[in-house]
């Protein structure tokens, strides 16, 4: 097999120290209040620019496995999640540190984040050249609609407004395009010099993630939110492994959940871990114990949002498009090493895929290892002033964005971008939808020009995008993603009108 | 009420917006500009639906998920964010990067400023800056903006 063949390249010096120092920096920036994953890997992509392929690969892998165990150290300590996927783990997670069991807690939370990682690398490896095989049948209308689906699952499932969500998708789409057309060459909606080479990935992303959240970590300095932490108990890592494995039920329930979640694009961490937590509630002799300090909460919930992970990455190894906001972000790095994801990846470039996931695999362990040993430092992390964040995150989001083309425009565009987003999100627009639509809006038109010259010398271009079995499958795909999305958001907001009736009428009588 | 008033008003800017690229979309008669004209279309009508969604009802049907935006915290970022583009190719990224760190660190810090804070921030952000430069700089050879300092 060869994920055997090539999982020496693993062990190789260079690869295995930044399997390390990935792990150990995932952690430490997961534990940071205000850092999401997505935001870290965003960060850290300039750097990987002038590695190899495989290295720089295994590097952001890692540090979204990392990052997204180590976001649960912040949600247990402080009751602020550090990254989305770990708001189930803070339900009952923070009530286990209030009550005087914070390192057991922190335990917990990396044994199962292992047991649910490797789960998830697991199916990644069996699954994605079995998806990236089928998508050899695949040509430029094909990849068109894939392009138009990525967009729609995470334009319906990245905000909290399914239209908010397509529209930002719409408008990100429309952003790529600036520069050239890439079959035709005209030069297009370059207003300025600085948009003479067009808006790239890199800019696009650091901003779009990076300056929102420089802006919110001064906005909670300035309110002086945070900085509240726990004392540690004294606990036998020995002791928490065989209780921690002892919870069969948890630990299956939230490695399927998130494998599930992971598997389907755009779901996102914070939904498998917060349904994986309700299942295992519902399961339980004892529901009445979540949410008071109930250790299976932290398991299940762990285990979830970690499966999450390598199930994310088999969309967008396989077909390109991203599971969760942060697989998008790893996309563009991919991407800007030369590597398109489908069965090329595995064949033509196969040591660098094989490579990849073996190292996914192997830094489970190393994530489980140095996540139960540094857990005992972690509320020294946690004390980070927000502002002293603010700024090394403002300062690193300039030198990346500058380091990858010495362009001065780069940061233009990064800076404008990021702060045109912390408006956007002022009004409920996110900034996955936006990243998504610049990252498959290119790989969309260039497929959709190609299908309209294949189309014309044809039968037609309507018939050539509109006809044939997977064509409308990923028509209706679309059309279900969007549709499904539409009737959640209209029954959440019938349930809030309804209760908020209800309150009237209780206030009334 | 007032956010509803003030989800109409998101509505119609999204919808203005749209609308705004779709003219700069359709504007040139050119080949090549046929994609920005579709997503362009695409944004103009899912912005339509969201103000018919949001003005129609006498309650909006669609999420009212706005926050008010902070002007009185945020400016100076906004500002300090500015000057960094302005100064560093004049002074040099490090020395841009040390003044807007110092900046930021002393204007957000939720204590008052006094001299030690002062001398302590400017401490922290040479310390952070020295091992940026040292890391990137001298090991890596990553290239930054120079400027009449560094």
């Amino acid at each position: 097999m060869e994920l055997i063949q090539y999982l020496p390249q693993v062990f190789s010096g260079w690869n295995l120290m930044i399997l390390v120092v990935g792990t150990i920096v995932g952690l430490l920036l997961g534990a940071t209040p205000g850092l999401s994953p997505t935001m870290a890997v965003a960060l850290l992509i300039p750097f990987t620019f002038q590695m190899e392929a495989t290295s720089g690969l295994i590097l952001l892998g890692v540090l979204y496995t990392a990052t997204v165990a180590g976001g649960a150290v912040s949600a247990i300590l402080v009751n602020i999640p550090g990254a989305p996927a770990n708001i189930a783990t803070m339900l009952d997670g923070h009530p286990m540190a209030k009550n005087g069991r914070a390192t057991e807690a922190l335990h917990y939370c990396f044994i199962s984040s292992g047991v649910g990682g490797v789960i998830g690398v697991l199916v990644l490896i069996f699954f994605t050249p079995l998806l990236a095989g089928f998508a050899l049948r695949f040509g430029p209308s094909e990849l068109f609609w894939i392009a138009i689906l990525g967009i729609t699952v995470i334009g319906s499932l990245g905000s909290t407004s399914v239209l908010k969500g397509l529209l930002a998708g719409a408008v990100g789409i429309w952003i790529s395009l600036i520069g050239f057309n890439p079959v035709a060459g005209t030069e297009r909606f370059v207003f300025t010099d600085h948009l003479q080479g067009g808006v790239t990935i890199i800019p696009a992303l650091i901003g779009l993630f990076a300056i929102p959240q420089v802006f919110q970590m001064v906005e909670d300095a300035r309110r002086g939110r945070g900085g509240e932490a726990f004392g540690m108990e004294q606990r036998p890592v020995w002791a928490s492994i065989v209780y921690n494995l002892s919870r069969v039920r948890a630990l299956s329930i939230g490695s399927v959940i998130g494998t599930i979640v992971g598997l389907i694009p755009g779901a996102g961490g914070q939904i498998a871990g917060l349904i994986a937590y309700d299942q295992n509630k519902k399961f339980s002799k004892h529901p009445e114990a979540f949410g008071k300090g109930e250790p299976e909460g932290v398991i299940t919930s762990e285990s979830a949002n970690n499966s999450m992970v390598g199930a994310s990455l088999v969309p967008m190894l396989s077909l390109g498009i991203p599971g969760s906001p942060t697989a998008a972000v790893l996309l563009g790095g991919l991407l800007i090493q030369g590597l398109f994801p489908g069965p090329d990846l595995f064949t033509q470039h196969a040591s660098v895929a094989w490579t990849f996931m073996g190292a996914l695999l192997v830094s489970q362990v190393l994530m489980v290892v140095f996540g139960l040993y540094i857990s005992r430092f972690s509320k020294y992390v946690i004390r980070i002033p927000k502002h002293h964040m603010a700024a090394a995150v403002a300062v690193l989001a300039v030198f990346g964005t500058y380091s990858v083309q010495n362009s001065i425009s780069d940061v233009i565009i990064m800076m404008t971008m990021g702060c045109a987003m912390y408006f956007a999100m002022r009004f409920g627009f996110g900034p996955g939808p936006v990243v998504l639509g610049i990252i498959l809006g290119p790989i969309a038109e260039t497929n959709f020009l190609q299908g309209q010259m294949l189309g014309q010398a044809m039968d037609g271009t309507f018939l050539y995008f509109f006809s044939g079995g997977i064509n409308l499958l990923l028509i209706a795909l679309c059309v279900l993603s969007i549709g499904y999305s539409i009737m959640a958001e209209f029954k959440v907001r019938a349930r809030q009108r309804g209760q908020s009736s209800d309150r009237t009428v209780e206030v009334e009588s | 009420m007032m956010s509803h008033r003030k989800h109409r008003l998101t509505a119609v800017g999204a919808l203005l917006v749209a609308a705004g690229l779709a003219v700069i979309s359709f504007m040139p008669n050119m080949p090549g500009y046929e994609f920005p004209q579709m997503a362009a279309v695409a944004a103009v009508v899912f912005a339509f639906i969201l103000t018919l969604l949001a003005l129609v009802p006498r309650q909006p049907v669609t999420a009212i998920d706005e926050e008010p935006i902070p002007w009185g915290g945020i400016w100076p970022l906004l500002l300090i964010l500015f000057g960094f583009l302005l100064l560093m190719r004049w002074l040099g990224f490090f020395s841009t990067s040390f003044l807007a760190f110092f900046l930021i660190t002393q204007i957000y810090s939720p204590q008052r400023i006094t001299c030690r804070g002062a001398i302590r921030g400017a401490a922290i952000a040479a310390l952070f800056l020295g091992v940026l430069y040292l890391i990137f700089v001298t090991l890596l050879r990553v290239q930054v903006p120079g400027g009449i300092l560094i």
